[in-house]
C-alpha cells in the first residue's frame, strides 16, 4: 500500500492532465456529502456561536436579545464552571497518560515474536468497540457493592474486608469514569501503536545491537525517537475525544454523585436542556469549541510534519 | 548445560503470551460477568458469588426477547444503522474518490481534506443545541427521519477519510486502462475504483453501522417518543426504570453486543491503516 501511495503523490505527467481536465468533477463528486456536511455539522456550529451571543432560552419566554459577551464573562466569574473544566481537562489527561503507557507496553508485547497475533489483536480491540451503553453498564455492574464481580474478587484474594461502594463517593467515582475511559481507549493507542513499531525496520535495530546496545538502549534510542510522531499524534485524538465526551460519563454516573463527575459537555447540556438556558449553554459549548481549535491546530502541525 | 539454555529459551519466548494473555483476560473480566450473568436464572441471580452460573438458563433472555419495547428499539436501531450505512458509503466512495484523486490538482480540495478532520475534533454539543432549536421549528423532531438525517453528517468525515486512502492505493495505470477500453468517467469509479478497493468499503461501511448503532446523545436528544427509539437510549431508559434487575439489563446488554462482535473480524483486519491516518473514532 505504500508503494502505491508514493506512486499517487508523484504522478506522471500525463496523469496530471488526466484528472486537471475534469475538474469540476472534483466538485461534483463532494455534493452529496457535503450538503450533509454543511447542514447538519457547519450551520449548526456557526448558529451555534451566533447563539452565544444571545439570551436565547429553550422556551421563548423572554424577549431575544443581542448581549454581546455577557454570557462569556458569565461564564468565566462561575466557580462551578472551573471546577468543571478541571475535572474535564483531568478526566482527559488521565485518560491519555494511562491508555498511552498501557497501550505502548501491550503494542510491545504484541511485536515480539508471537504466533496468532491476529486474535491476540482481535481480543485487545473488543473493549474498543463495545457500545457506550454496554459499556456503562458492564461498569456499573462489576463496580457494583452488593453482586459485582470486582468486589467478589478482591474480597475472595483477602484484599479488602468489606465491599467498596466505587461509584458512590465523588473521589471514586471520578476515579473510576477515568478507568473505564482508559479501558475503552487503551485498546486504540495499543493497534496504532503496534502499527508503528512494526514500521521501524530491523535493519536499524540490529545495527544498534550489532553495535553493542542492550534492550533497553535500543528501546530509547532507536525505537522511542521512531515512535515519537505517532505518539504524539494518537496521544492528541484521545484527548480530544476525552475532552468532547458525553456518553462514557453521563451513562457511567449521570454527572453524579452530587455533580462530581460533570464534564464540560454534561455541564453543557445540562444547562441546555435542564435550566433551558441556551444562550449560556452554547457560550460554554463555544469555550470547548475554541479549545479543541487551538489543540486541534496543534495537531495538524504534527501530522504535516516529516516524520524524522 | 544446554538443557537449561533451551528451558530458559522457553520461559523467555512464553513472556509475551502469559503477559498478554492475563492483560487481556483482565481486560474482559467486566464483560465475561456480563455473559455469565446473563445466564443465571431469577432463583439464582443474587446468590451466585461465581462468574458462570452452576445450572445455565435462558430466563432473563426470554423476558427481555418478550419485551414488546426492547424488540422495537433494536428494530429501529437495525434499520437506522443500516440506511445510514448505504447512504455513507455511497456519499464517501463519491467524496473519497474526489479527494484522492483531485486533491493535488484541484484547488480547495486539500482545505477540505483539513475541514474533515477538524470536524471530527470539535464538540458534538456546540451545535446540538441549534440544530435541536432547527428540526423543531422543522416540526422533525420524533419523527423517524430526523436521525437519518443527521447520522451521515457524523459517519462521513471518517469514512470519507478512510476511502481517501483505499482509493490513493488503486493504482491510476488501472482506471487508465479503463478509459482506453471505454469506461467513462463515473464507469472508471464504479467499475474499477470500487471493486479493488472493496475490503476498505467493506471495513468504512461496518464503522459507519457501528457509529449509528452506538450513538446515544443525538438520539436521547431529537428523539422523544418510544415508538421510535434506537436502543442505546432505549436501553438506557430500560435499566434505569429496572435498576435491579441485574439478570435483564445484562441479557439485553449482551444482544445489543452481538452485531458488534460478528464485524469484529473484518475490522481487525482492515482497520489499521485507518486507525493511523487518525480519522477513525470508537
Amino acid at each position: 500500500m505504500k508503494n502505491t501511495n508514493k506512486s499517487a503523490q508523484k504522478p506522471a505527467a500525463s496523469h496530471k492532465k488526466f484528472y486537471q481536465k475534469d475538474w469540476f468533477i472534483a466538485y461534483i463528486l463532494l455534493i452529496p456529502a457535503f450538503l450533509f456536511l454543511f447542514s447538519i455539522r457547519l450551520w449548526p456550529m456557526v448558529q451555534g456561536i451566533g447563539m452565544s451571543f444571545t439570551n436565547r432560552r429553550l422556551l421563548n419566554d423572554r424577549p431575544l436579545k443581542f448581549i454581546a459577551f455577557d454570557n462569556y464573562i458569565r461564564v468565566f466569574h462561575d466557580k462551578e464552571f472551573w471546577g468543571v473544566a478541571g475535572y474535564t481537562l483531568a478526566y482527559a489527561l488521565g485518560t491519555v497518560i494511562c491508555s498511552y503507557l498501557l497501550g505502548l507496553g501491550v503494542a510491545l508485547l504484541m511485536n515480539m515474536k508471537i504466533r496468532y497475533r491476529g486474535i491476540f489483536r482481535m481480543i485487545l480491540m473488543i473493549p474498543w468497540v463495545v457500545p457506550g451503553v454496554v459499556t456503562a453498564y458492564i461498569w456499573k455492574y462489576a463496580l457494583n457493592d452488593q453482586i459485582g464481580i470486582i468486589n467478589i474478587m478482591l474480597q475472595s484474594l483477602g484484599l479488602i474486608k468489606k465491599p467498596i461502594g466505587f461509584l458512590a463517593s465523588p473521589q471514586g467515582a471520578r476515579t473510576m469514569a477515568i478507568v473505564v475511559n482508559v479501558w475503552k481507549n487503551y485498546p486504540y493507542m495499543a493497534l496504532v501503536m503496534l502499527a508503528g513499531l512494526q514500521s521501524v525496520s530491523e535493519e536499524i535495530k540490529d545495527a544498534a545491537r550489532i553495535d553493542g546496545g542492550g534492550a533497553l538502549d535500543v528501546f530509547r534510542y532507536v525505537v522511542m525517537p521512531e515512535l515519537r510522531t505517532v505518539s504524539m499524534m494518537c496521544t492528541t485524538l484521545v484527548f480530544i475525544w476525552s475532552f468532547n465526551s458525553f456518553d462514557s460519563v453521563f451513562l457511567l454516573t449521570g454527572g453524579g454523585p452530587n455533580k462530581a463527575t460533570y464534564v464540560m459537555s454534561i455541564e453543557a447540556y445540562f444547562q441546555a436542556f435542564q435550566k433551558m438556558n441556551l444562550g449560556y449553554a452554547t457560550s460554554m459549548a463555544t469555550v470547548m469549541l475554541i479549545f479543541m481549535l487551538v489543540v486541534s491546530l496543534f495537531y495538524m502541525r504534527i501530522t504535516s510534519a516529516p516524520p524524522d | 548445560m544446554k538443557k537449561k539454555k533451551s528451558a530458559r529459551k522457553m520461559i523467555i519466548t512464553a513472556i509475551p503470551y502469559v503477559l498478554l494473555t492475563a492483560m487481556l483476560a483482565i481486560s474482559l473480566i467486566p464483560l465475561v460477568s456480563m455473559l455469565g450473568t446473563s445466564f443465571r436464572s431469577r432463583a439464582t441471580l443474587l446468590t451466585t458469588r461465581t462468574i458462570f452460573p452452576q445450572e445455565w438458563s435462558l430466563e432473563f433472555y426470554r423476558t427481555v426477547l418478550s419485551d414488546v419495547r426492547i424488540l422495537t428499539y433494536f428494530k429501529n436501531s437495525f434499520v437506522n444503522s443500516l440506511i445510514t450505512c448505504i447512504v455513507t458509503v455511497f456519499c464517501s466512495v463519491l467524496g473519497g474518490y474526489a479527494l484522492s484523486r483531485f486533491g493535488r490538482k484541484v484547488k480547495g480540495i486539500n482545505i477540505v481534506v483539513v475541514f474533515l478532520l477538524m470536524l471530527q475534533m470539535f464538540p458534538t454539543v456546540q451545535m446540538i443545541i441549534p440544530l435541536y432549536i432547527t428540526f423543531q421549528n422543522m416540526g422533525l423532531i420524533n419523527t423517524p427521519y430526523v436521525l437519518l438525517a443527521c447520522y451521515p453528517a457524523f459517519t462521513l468525515p471518517m469514512n470519507m477519510w478512510m476511502m481517501r486512502s483505499f482509493i490513493d492505493s488503486v493504482p491510476y495505470e488501472m482506471e487508465e486502462a479503463g478509459r482506453i477500453d471505454g469506461c467513462n468517467r463515473f464507469q472508471t469509479i464504479t467499475r474499477i475504483a470500487v471493486p479493488v478497493s472493496k475490503p476498505g468499503i467493506a471495513s468504512s461501511a461496518i464503522l459507519a453501522f457501528n457509529h449509528c448503532w452506538n450513538e446515544f446523545l443525538l438520539a436521547m436528544i431529537l428523539i422523544k417518543k418510544d415508538n421510535y427509539r434506537t436502543m442505546p437510549v432505549g436501553l438506557n431508559n430500560y435499566m434505569q426504570e429496572n435498576s435491579a434487575d441485574w439478570g435483564s439489563i445484562m441479557a439485553a446488554a449482551t444482544l445489543m453486543l452481538i452485531p458488534v462482535l460478528l464485524f469484529l473480524n473484518v475490522l481487525q483486519k482492515n482497520i489499521v491503516g485507518g486507525l493511523t491516518v487518525g480519522s477513525v473514532k470508537g
